[in-house]
């Protein structure tokens, strides 16, 4: 399964939730991939201080999830580009796939969760 | 300065509410008035007395509730936007014969008047959406 997050850090709940489903779906032994496509990717850039916001430290537990076997980190290369970003802003290592890569690997899946 | 405010998001989901909370607090802080905060749309979520909030996330109505008491800030819940969403004074709720009041102390419920109100009194209205 996939989940897709589209939407950026702080402005909402979603990248949160998105999270969260990413967490449980590891923890149902699932093959789970967390896509980030658009200003979806933004959740992971580095130096970001939730605190401020008396927000739930994200990026840590984004960084983290190969500890709850999470292991499919993808990230959108138009979508990078287009924000002026390159892989090391991010604070974590991550696969970067083209967009025709990623329509496959959307093709591939039984179930998109889309945020 | 006048200023009043309008909020157009629920709590927890947009950052909006939170936004306009800091901007409040921000703007009394710099010697500013704060006429009216207007809830409007899901914004009337702000009102909800029933919020139980997650671990270590801010009680927001509550935050609205001691802001506006301790600067005399009148808080206003859209009647029609309101009642729609189950967002009920006692007297609405007894108006429509429902089981419970979930209306937070410290806000009102009025009408749309008070929106047209607060932007003729005020020297800046802004309005805070998702």
């Amino acid at each position: 399964m996939l989940v897709l997050l589209r939407k950026p850090p702080h402005g909402s709940i979603f990248g949160q939730e998105a999270l969260e489903a990413v967490l449980v779906a590891g923890a149902f032994e699932q093959d789970v991939t967390l896509l980030l496509m658009g200003d979806g990717v933004l959740n992971l850039l580095g130096g970001q201080q939730a605190a401020v916001l008396e927000h739930r430290d994200l990026l840590t537990t984004f960084a983290s999830l190969k500890e709850y076997d999470v292991h499919h980190i993808v990230v959108q290369e138009s979508a990078l580009r287009q924000r002026g970003l390159v892989t090391t802003d991010l604070a974590m290592k991550v696969d970067v796939l083209d967009d025709q890569r990623i329509a496959k690997l959307i093709e591939a899946q039984d179930v998109v969760i889309s945020f | 300065m006048i200023f009043s405010l309008a909020v157009h998001t629920p709590p927890y989901t947009y950052q909006g509410s939170e936004t306009a909370l800091r901007f409040a607090s921000a703007l009394l802080d710099e010697g500013h008035e704060l006429y009216r905060v207007f809830f409007y749309h899901d914004g009337v979520y702000n009102g909800n007395a029933l919020v139980v909030p997650p671990d270590n996330a801010p009680d927001i109505p509550k935050r609205w509730a001691t802001l506006a008491q301790s600067h005399d800030i009148d808080l206003v819940v859209c009647i029609a936007a309101a009642l729609k969403r189950g967002i009920l004074d006692e007297g609405e709720s007894k108006r429509y014969a429902k089981s419970a009041a979930d209306l937070q102390d410290g806000f009102n419920i009025s009408g749309l008047g008070q929106l047209i109100d607060a932007v003729v009194v005020s020297d800046r209205f802004i309005t805070f959406g998702a």
